[in-house]
């Protein structure tokens, strides 16, 4: 590709969850728990690198839809306040294509019995392979996934 | 259990100089280039490592003079030579992260100098922190580097 765009897009999303923030935080720190609703599509070819839930810590995902290019997740983290908080950096690859770099920063609140969530992602989208509308689409389905692997 | 605080803004500053593409780039690419111009106002740098290249990490210990509190921590994510460069970057204070941050920079060519769009998206973790100080700062730096494009290479 010749022109070397870079298009910046920021979204926040906020739910609430029945369960308390130490539960919710668990779905993201431990890789069992964050396997069960941070997943590609079931009709994906998938694999999972291991996840090191620490300041520094890398984590690596990658999956295909039948018959297509493998489409890559690798994170860095970057901060984790204990049930509170966890910021990284992300960047999404599409065959040998980097398409964005985000920073997300996911806030857990106790709201009564339960957990307000907060994310926010601060991304740079690389080439016109992607835009914050349809990472913003993609990341309400990982959030509906999340609820339902709660209940 | 203290709340722990987290702001998130942006902003995009751009500059025109006269130097080519290639040169612009070359000031973020090349140590001793960098090294001309990448604090703001009177800050000093006092220790810093380079290691220009995607993936690449660097560390930058900071602060006004006698006091340089400040250590960021920079990765490269991407490399377009000439063209584009994307960074995160964490800072602390006293080991205290303050902020994390992803930095775009985008050279043009503009006439016979070049054009830079340089993009700061950050989330602020401490309530002492303003994203207007990050933009001042960002703004001394980069006319730093203006003045250092205007020297001879």
């Amino acid at each position: 590709m010749s022109k070397h765009t870079a298009v910046h897009g920021t979204f926040a999303l906020e739910r609430t969850f029945p369960s308390a923030p130490e539960r919710v935080f668990q779905a993201f720190a431990d890789p069992k728990a964050k396997a069960r609703w941070f997943a590609a599509p079931a009709d994906w070819e998938q694999s999972r690198g291991k996840m090191e839930f620490k300041v520094g810590g890398k984590e690596h995902m990658s999956g295909a839809p039948p018959g297509q290019q493998q489409h890559v997740f690798d994170a860095t983290y970057l901060d984790i306040v204990l049930n509170q908080r966890i910021v990284y950096v992300y960047e999404m690859h599409i065959g040998a294509a980097k398409i964005s770099v985000s920073l997300a920063t996911i806030e857990f609140t106790p709201a009564g019995k339960g957990t307000r969530l907060v994310m926010t992602e601060q991304g740079v989208f690389l080439d016109g392979y992607d835009d914050a509308g349809s990472r913003e689409r993609g990341t309400k389905g990982l959030l509906d996934q999340l609820e339902a692997a709660l209940r | 259990m203290t709340r722990r605080s987290a702001q998130h803004g942006s902003f995009v500053l751009e500059r025109r100089y006269p130097a080519a593409p290639a040169r612009l780039f070359a000031a973020w690419a090349v140590p001793e280039q960098r090294q001309r111009w990448n604090v703001h106002g009177s800050w000093v740098v006092t220790e810093e490592t380079f290691d220009f290249r995607e993936g690449g990490e660097e560390l930058k210990r900071f602060g006004p003079p006698g006091d340089p509190v400040h250590v960021a921590r920079t990765r490269y994510e991407d490399i377009v030579p000439g063209r584009r460069i994307v960074m995160s970057s964490t800072t602390r204070v006293r080991d205290v992260l303050t902020s994390a941050t992803l930095i775009t920079v985008q050279i043009e060519s503009a006439g016979t100098g070049s054009r830079l769009v340089f993009t700061y998206q950050a989330v602020l973790l401490d309530e002492g922190e303003r994203l207007v100080n990050r933009e001042e700062g960002w703004n001394s730096i980069l006319d730093k580097l203006g003045v250092a494009l205007a020297a001879p290479a």
